[in-house]
């Protein structure tokens, strides 16, 4: 395939994703200990620290993070070991390979380079995390976005142009030795993290089993939303769980790593990562946040303003600045990587480190501002919903089709540029989910409840509540769509030309 | 490295782990003061880094 001057951009991404066009070979699986190990590593992150405080401060209680959390996760799990294992070790493909099988060259491309938008502004709120730990050493506040900090301070913004600058110059210089150490990081993190929220508990007056029920609802999950925050539930708790990997369970993301799977069932090893990231980490930096809340209220300080490094630091000391600013760059580096990676499809041959260090700059420009954190987890439903309808495609193609009679991979086996199916599946559910959600939420969509039947209208729900809502729209659209276009053009028309 | 380095690499970066976590149990029960739990975690992490990354593998997942 050509890759000079006047190759096209699909070619241009093909060539990219070329080494791994074929098939994984059995020779080249791997068993339960390595999908344990990297499960383990991949999902406790910089962000744990930021998600676990907004759960606080946004009014949980101690059942719905208990239980919700437990709930969601436990739906995560099995939508990667139901969903996406499966998938990946029958087709042993990339997730590139199979949207593009199913959607086409375009959408793919459309695809790639808004997960590269978005990859930006993930590792910009890590660096952000990062930031916040290294600012507090040297004694420069970070910016409190609930204190109406909208920009950061310049000392500040400098510090997190040399976090970032260290970690796009890493990327450019590889990705190997980095992941190594990213591995090495990994099991080290969640004991910073228990141990925090252990040495938390006894700052907020628990003395054991006894009292901590009483306490967790009193002093850290109180029910009660900080001033000027939407008030969470345990919807909200199971919703955020189960969305914010939603891209790689059930949008089909992880297929890329179980194609190196020998059985389907190494999905359950996802709940090792789940269940000590975005269960025990969010807990425990729910606590540590509730400890420094306590603490700062109680020097008389006004505002309390619960950054990770702030809330590492008190739980544990240096090792906690040090597990903030790794856990924030472990993550950052890959993010970035990848993100350079796509924008070096969408230029005209651009070199690859001069694409990363753009994608650097955007992921600085991004950790400098506050509310990119303040609203993360906005951030997380948002990609989650609006990447996960590809995904439930190739589900639907794999799964579904067979039986309702339909070709799989129309897309591909016609030679389509664009499955049209696949592009109102995939804009017509984000778009319903979006007007559903904003209808409530943003004045400027406030015109559709004039404009909807009363059942819609009335109809109340959030982003983290739209997960299940938003697949099944996907799917019912694509599938529709998709009889009416393979009744209209069956592919056995072009058995003879393929 | 010989296997014998090896085991004697991992047992340190064990205990580095060990030493991450007990300290806090050893605190919350008030057995140790916050001062030296802070400086227990510090070496912890000492031990795991300096020897951890001279046997954990690398492998290449999704790479």
């Amino acid at each position: 395939m050509s890759t000079g001057p006047k190759s096209t951009l699909v070619e241009r991404l093909d060539a990219l994703y070329e080494y791994d066009r074929e098939p994984v070979t059995e020779d080249k699986l791997y068993g339960w200990r390595t999908f344990i190990a990297m499960f383990s590593s991949e999902h406790i992150a910089g962000t744990e620290f930021v998600l676990g405080t907004l759960l606080v401060m946004h009014g949980v209680s101690a059942f719905d993070v208990f239980v919700g959390l437990a709930l969601g996760n436990l739906l995560a799990v099995l939508s990667w070991a139901l969903m996406c294992a499966p998938v990946g070790v029958k087709e042993r493909l990339t997730s590139y390979w199979l949207i593009r099988k199913v959607a086409g060259p375009y959408p793919t491309i459309l695809y790639c380079a808004l997960f590269a938008l978005v990859f930006c502004l993930l590792a910009g709120s890590m660096v952000n995390v990062s930031t916040t730990a290294v600012s507090l050493t040297v004694g420069i506040d970070s910016p409190n976005y609930d204190a109406g900090d909208r920009v950061p301070s310049l000392p500040w913004i400098a510090i997190a142009i040399g976090v970032g600058t260290v970690i796009a110059v890493l990327a450019v210089l590889g990705f190997e030795r980095l992941a190594h150490f990213a591995k090495v990081v990994a099991p080290w993190m969640p004991f910073v993290f228990l141990a925090g929220g252990i040495v938390s508990l006894r700052s907020l007056g628990v003395t054991g089993l006894g009292n901590f029920w009483e306490i967790a609802n009193e002093k850290i999950w109180t029910g009660m939303p900080k001033e000027g925050e939407i008030p969470y539930s345990f919807w909200h708790c199971v919703g955020l769980a189960w969305l914010c990997n939603i891209s790689q369970h059930m949008g089909m993301g992880d297929v890329t790593i179980f194609r190196y799977a020998k059985k389907w069932q190494m999905g359950f090893c996802s709940a090792f990562g789940m269940f000590i990231g975005h269960y025990m980490a969010w807990i425990a930096s729910g606590i540590m946040c509730a400890a420094f809340i306590h603490a700062e209220t109680a020097a008389g300080v006004k505002d309390p303003n619960a950054t990770p490094g702030a809330i590492a630091w008190l739980g544990a000391g240096y090792a906690g600045i040090v597990c903030v600013v790794l856990a924030g760059w472990t993550t950052a580096n890959p993010t970035l990587y990848r993100a350079g990676l796509a924008f070096q499809v969408a230029t005209p041959n651009w070199r690859r480190w001069v694409m990363t260090l753009i994608a650097g700059v955007l992921m600085v420009i991004t950790a400098c501002i506050p509310a990119v954190v303040k609203y993360l987890d906005r951030i997380v439903a948002y990609y989650g919903l609006f990447f996960m309808p590809l995904g439930a495609f190739i589900f639907i193609d794999f799964w579904v089709f067979p039986r309702l009679g339909l070709t799989k991979y129309y897309a591909e086996r016609r030679r389509l540029l664009f499955s049209w199916p696949a592009l109102v599946g995939w804009f017509g559910s984000f778009g319903i989910s979006f007007v559903l959600y904003a209808k409530d939420n943003y004045d400027f969509m406030g015109w559709a409840n004039t404009r909807l039947p009363a059942s819609l209208a009335n109809y109340r729900t959030d982003l983290f509540q739209l997960a299940l809502p938003a697949w099944v729209m996907a799917v019912t659209l694509y599938t529709v769509c998709s009889l009416i276009q393979q009744k209209l053009s069956p592919a056995s028309t072009l058995e003879g030309n393929l | 490295m010989t296997a014998q380095t090896r085991l004697i690499l991992k047992m340190v970066s064990y205990l580095g782990l060990a030493v991450s976590i007990v300290p806090a149990f050893l605190f919350f029960t008030g057995v140790l003061s916050k001062q030296t739990y802070f400086h227990l975690m510090i070496a912890g992490m000492v031990m795991w880094f300096g020897t951890a990354a001279f046997w954990v593998k690398r492998d290449h997942l999704g790479q």
